[in-house]
């Protein structure tokens, strides 16, 4: 009898889970099913749940850029700059302050890394108006330089946070003895803690990647034409000629790929990620 | 370069220890401050110049602009288009937050029973969370326009298919929709977090005092799981009055104002209409309101990690 029971829990529970997985992934679905079909069929009633005759008409027309200011992967290429770089300044100036605030012992230790993280909270909405005042003083605006700057802004408080918890896992005496052998600080950071954390590093530096290619309101503000980003092609498929769904699909797919890589390559460390590496998980 | 531990013992026995400690803390602040400065630059320093703003009437087009003192923010006041975006503002962070909490919880005790094949089922359910959420704005207008797949659905269910970019009263509870189905999963997945850490002794007890399933969840897993819950309330509530991605794609806050929320007003009346001065004023509004909200947050984590 209790056996009868737990199998109907069992069925209940993974019937439930199937039905939340479904209605998670099928607008995912239906982004790669209308990405492949013509334009004809997209708007077809009643919906084609499988593409008559699938097409990469969409991914070609995305690529020639089709109806936008900018031809071939250049948005694409532009996010790929601007996340690369961005994420490896931020790495490097989020683990140098992590390990500083990983080892200070001070009660102002704990004050700095909540004023850290707390700059992250701010409404990016809030900093976007003085920020283009700023760059476009500087010369800033459309350059891969400007982009990358805001984003480095944007992502070090969370690497630092992050890398953080990394550091604190590492025993001090590890560097101590390395210290007493006559490395320098800076020698001893680079050579024993920061081959320890490289997991740590991998994972923040994913995390931070994704933000910054997903980011928008800075691209939208802080960019023109050279160096604009793969959601602002997405965006602007809205204003070309009526809406071509085939093409915003395509570049939604391009757009959502690290998101989807990153899902499947951090498993362990999702909940950290997304909650600032703040809350153990 | 060795320095023998003969030495090392030499300065203590000479009460140098402490010369030595602090210099070894003047090395920590070193490693921070570079971060320190990149924040203090394009963080704070904007938000300083940006309050500074709200007291002007500086637009883009003019180059002369001057101080009108608190002129802005009494504007701001008596615009009912701003007070219109306050509610929706309001309205979408209790609609939001309220289903993905109350999702999230019965997603998280399922997924916590699902012993077998949990990481998987994890990862499937967290894609939503992770894709560029301008893609989530694109995906949601196309399912939502009106010869779009939920209609189809709607319409199969037996229901009248729906305007829902073309109904002011359903535009707002578009970008709700795509807001729950892009976070609920991370909510999920941190109130996992905080059900994998409830001592399972708790209910074993419970079973030898013959407490049932409501009981055991009333008594043990609500407790248990408060802190996760309010953070996941805080987080959540604090970035869905920040984002402007998915409004942007969907209904760029139309038709009307009818689904414009706190960040759109700021980047339309700065970006489009050129106020830089009044969009300052409303940008330190909403920020003050996000600033008390970090601060529960974070007095939550301090007590809490």
């Amino acid at each position: 009898m209790t056996r009868y029971k737990g199998l109907v829990t069992t069925v209940v529970v993974y019937g439930l889970l199937a039905l939340v997985i479904g209605t998670a992934l099928l607008p995912i679905y239906w982004m790669v099913n209308t990405a492949l079909k013509s334009k004809g069929e997209i708007l077809s009633s009643p919906p084609h749940w499988i593409p008559a005759k699938p097409t990469l008409d969409n991914f070609r027309e995305v690529i020639a850029g089709e109806g936008m200011s900018q031809g071939g992967l250049k948005y694409a290429s532009n996010s790929l700059v601007v996340a690369t770089a961005s994420t490896l300044i931020s790495l490097a100036l989020g683990s140098l302050a992590a390990y500083g605030l990983a080892r200070w012992k001070s009660k102002w230790s704990e004050r700095t890394s909540m004023w850290i993280l707390s700059t992250r909270m701010f409404p990016p909405a809030a900093t976007v108006i003085p920020v283009y005042l700023m760059f476009a003083k500087l010369h800033l605006i459309d350059k891969h330089i400007g982009l990358i700057i805001a984003y480095v802004a944007y992502n070090l408080p969370f690497v630092t946070w992050m890398m953080r918890g990394f550091f604190a896992a590492i025993p001090a005496e590890l560097e101590e003895s390395a210290r007493v052998e006559g490395c320098s600080n800076l020698g001893a950071f680079w050579r024993v803690s920061l081959p320890l954390v490289r997991p740590g590093l991998a994972v923040a530096g994913l995390f931070a990647f994704v933000f910054a290619w997903n980011e928008f309101l800075f691209a939208l503000v802080l960019t023109r034409i050279d160096s604009a980003t793969i959601p602002l092609q997405m965006a602007s498929y809205q204003g070309v000629k009526g809406l071509i769904w085939g093409s915003m699909m395509a570049a939604a797919i391009i757009a959502s790929l690290p998101g989807i890589i990153l899902a499947f390559i951090a498993q362990k460390h999702l909940v950290r990620g997304l909650t600032l590496g703040a809350v153990k998980g | 370069m060795k320095s023998p531990p003969s030495v090392v013992l030499i300065c203590k026995g000479l009460g140098m220890q402490r010369v030595l400690i602090r210099r070894q803390q003047a090395t920590w602040v070193g490693f921070i401050l570079p971060c320190i400065l990149v924040l203090l630059a394009f963080v704070i320093f904007p938000l300083v110049y940006s309050l500074s703003l709200s007291f002007t009437d500086r637009t883009l087009t003019f180059p002369t602009y001057g101080f009108i003192g608190l002129g802005n923010f009494s504007e701001l006041i008596h615009s009912s288009e701003a007070r219109q975006t306050l509610l929706n503002t309001v309205m979408l962070v209790l609609g939001a937050v309220g289903a993905e909490l109350a999702l999230g919880l019965l997603i998280a005790t399922l997924l916590h029973r699902a012993t077998r094949g949990q990481s998987l089922l994890v990862t499937l359910i967290a894609i939503p969370s992770l894709i560029a959420p301008t893609a989530v704005g694109a995906i949601w207008k196309l399912l939502m326009q009106p010869g779009g797949l939920s209609n189809y659905i709607i319409g199969f269910l037996g229901f009248n298919p729906l305007d829902w970019f073309g109904n002011p009263s359903l535009s707002l509870l578009s970008i709700m929709v795509a807001d729950i189905w892009q976070w609920t999963p991370f909510v999920s997945l941190i109130l996992l977090a905080g059900l994998t850490s409830i001592d399972p002794t708790l209910y074993e007890a419970a079973d030898v005092d013959g407490a049932g399933p409501l009981q055991r969840f009333r008594y043990i897993t609500l407790p248990g799981l408060q802190t996760t819950f309010i953070f996941a309330l805080l987080f959540r509530s604090i970035d869905v009055m920040r984002f402007m991605d998915k409004i942007w794609m969907m209904t760029r806050g139309g038709p009307g104002i009818s689904s414009q929320t706190a960040p759109v007003f700021i980047y339309r009346e700065g970006f489009r209409f050129f106020r830089v001065g009044y969009s300052s004023a409303a940008s330190w509004s909403i920020l003050l309101m996000i600033m008390v909200l970090t601060t529960l947050l974070f007095r939550f984590l301090k007590d809490n990690t």
